[in-house]
């Protein structure tokens, strides 16, 4: 079967299984920012904790991908939940340590004037840290989303689906269109999310540049 | 509204070094303007952070009207105190108005009143109205520092440090948001102390200046007896060789013209103009004396007692 007769009868499925690609990694990296982010709230308030949650975080970074999806077969068993526990600690890292960094690296004579405004812990937390450091935030999300899904693409191997499922079943079956089908819409996506994530960005700091809506 | 602060024998010590502000005992007028100058490292930041708590003295006391700062909530104290830095300080993410309603806010206003204040303020400080939604990267350095100011004022705090607030600006446009200064501050009367190492700045601000070396109050005075009495060579090369000249444009042809009429075609002076335009005055002209209008004049013979009083 030519590739386009391929596509033309199959692409309601592959359009489905897209989705639900892009739904995994998206459910993954949201999960990943409402954890990673008071992490790296909290590693920036506390040595200790700073101490303890990166180097967690960077030690799960260092599991090859594959084993981290082999090891949750132990502990979780097969499926969806697994899969998306394996994406959200993988994508820890850049959320967390973003969310740190940016805090670290807020100008020390702002966070003065915001003390000696006499604003608490919380409200300078919430109206002049969080808001400075959003930028590098913001990079870390977009790093989270490109390597979620390439990761996901993995899902399929503990049984989670996805469009692994297309290129896995087209390696063994030596079906180079189903290959095709299965990889073309993750590198698109990926490349597309880096995209718009990227523009996002830039409009967020041009924002700062001129004048309010 | 405006207090008077009182340092009452105040250290700090910073451990491992020589104290940083050396038993300091100064009492800044309520509706004045301090100076506070010196060389770098000599404690004048390190002075005015004690104020609004940023540091804690070692040891002493400064109390605020009656009421000693230590026993004060702390959040209470900084609201109460307007606070501008050299880099000025504005908030990047934030626009103009947000930047000025930041005290207004944390002291619960309502919204129509902090936008009232903030109209109120952006005309105090000479900025337009539609300055309110810019945000301060696209802002000149002196429209920044106005910001800064009226984000100081806009809970009407009693009062303002100022830590070296013009620094960063060109000289021109420096004297002018100087003088902008000493207008807004007719019109409000705060107590202001204004941390600069720059004399100049100093005697054209100041009510009064205190000169600090390494922590020590080395004078403290209002800027004409300063610049008559250098109390010693250090003050005097803070105030540089040209110090009679520096006096001469700090006092106004009232402080020593006499009553006497002036001959005839004599060149006119205003009573509020400085010595220094009368002096010029008299060396364009070739003149000798000067008509003070409303009455009186001014002899060159009167330029002498200036450095007298
Ligand atoms: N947090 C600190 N820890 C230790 N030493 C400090 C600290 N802050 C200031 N000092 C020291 O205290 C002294 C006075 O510093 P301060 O910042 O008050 O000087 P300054 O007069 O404002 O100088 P400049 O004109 O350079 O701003 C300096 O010797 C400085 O090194
Ligand atoms: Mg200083």
């Amino acid at each position: 079967m030519s590739l386009y007769d391929f596509l033309a009868t199959r692409w309601e499925d592959i359009l489905a299984v897209s989705w639900w690609h892009l739904r995994l990694s998206l459910m993954a990296v949201g999960l990943a920012l409402g954890i990673g982010l008071p992490l790296g709230v909290l590693s920036h308030m506390n040595r200790l904790a700073a101490a303890l949650v990166l180097n967690t975080v960077s030690i799960i970074y260092t599991v090859p991908t594959l084993a981290l999806f082999g090891l949750m077969i132990p502990l979780l068993g097969i499926g969806v939940i697994p899969a998306i526990v394996a994406v959200v600690l993988y994508s820890l890292l850049p959320v967390v340590q973003n969310t740190y960094t940016g805090l670290a690296n807020i100008d020390p004579n702002l966070r003065e004037v915001a003390v000696g405004m006499g604003m608490g812990r919380l409200t300078r937390l919430f109206r002049v840290e969080l808001p400075l450091a959003l930028p590098v935030i913001f990079a870390g999300l977009r790093v989270a989303v490109v390597n979620a899904i390439g990761m996901v693409t993995l899902a399929s191997l503990i049984a989670a689906g996805g469009l692994g499922d297309l290129i896995f079943r087209g390696i063994s079956i030596m079906s180079w269109n189903l290959v095709i089908a299965g990889s073309v819409p993750v590198l698109v996506m990926a490349l597309g999310a880096d995209f718009l994530l990227k523009l996002a960005e830039q409009r967020l700091s041009r924002s700062r540049e001129v004048a309010a809506p | 509204m405006a207090l008077q602060v009182e340092f009452r024998d105040v250290t700090k010590e910073f451990p491992g070094t020589p104290p940083a502000v050396d038993r300091l005992s100064l009492t800044i007028e309520a509706g004045s303007i301090l100076a506070l100058v010196g060389p770098s490292g000599c404690g004048k930041t390190t002075t005015m952070k004690m104020i609004n708590r940023l540091i804690e003295p070692s040891s002493g006391e400064i109390y605020l009207g009656d009421a000693p700062i230590s026993h004060m909530p702390l959040k209470e104290l900084r609201r109460m105190i307007g606070y501008v830095i050299q880099y000025v300080g504005l908030f990047p993410h934030m626009s103009v108005a947000e930047n000025i309603a930041i005290v207004p806010k944390l002291l619960g206003w309502n919204k129509a009143r902090i936008d009232a204040r903030i109209d109120e303020l952006l005309a105090l400080v000479g900025l337009p109205p539609e300055h309110r939604a810019r945000y301060p990267r696209s802002l000149s350095g002196g429209q920044q520092q106005r910001v800064g100011v009226a984000r100081a004022l806009a809970a009407d705090p009693p009062v303002l440090l100022m830590d070296e607030p013009f620094g960063a600006l060109d000289p021109i446009t420096r004297v002018r948001i100087q003088d902008e200064l000493l207008a807004i501050q007719s019109k409000v009367r705060k107590t202001i102390v204004i941390v600069t190492h720059d004399m100049d700045e100093a005697i054209r601000l100041g009510d009064k200046v205190a000169v600090l070396r390494a922590g020590r109050l080395v004078q403290h005075e209002p800027p004409v007896d300063i610049l008559r009495h250098p109390k010693d060579a250090f003050v005097a090369e803070l105030i540089g060789h040209d110090r009679l000249v520096k006096l001469l444009s700090t006092l106004p042809v009232a402080s020593v013209m006499s009553e006497d009429a002036a001959p005839g075609e004599a060149p006119a002076v205003g009573r509020e103009a400085t010595l220094e335009t009368a002096f010029l005055r008299m060396l364009d002209t070739g003149r000798d004396a000067l008509a003070v209008e409303g009455g009186g004049s001014l002899h060159i013979r009167d330029l002498l007692r200036a450095s007298i009083g």
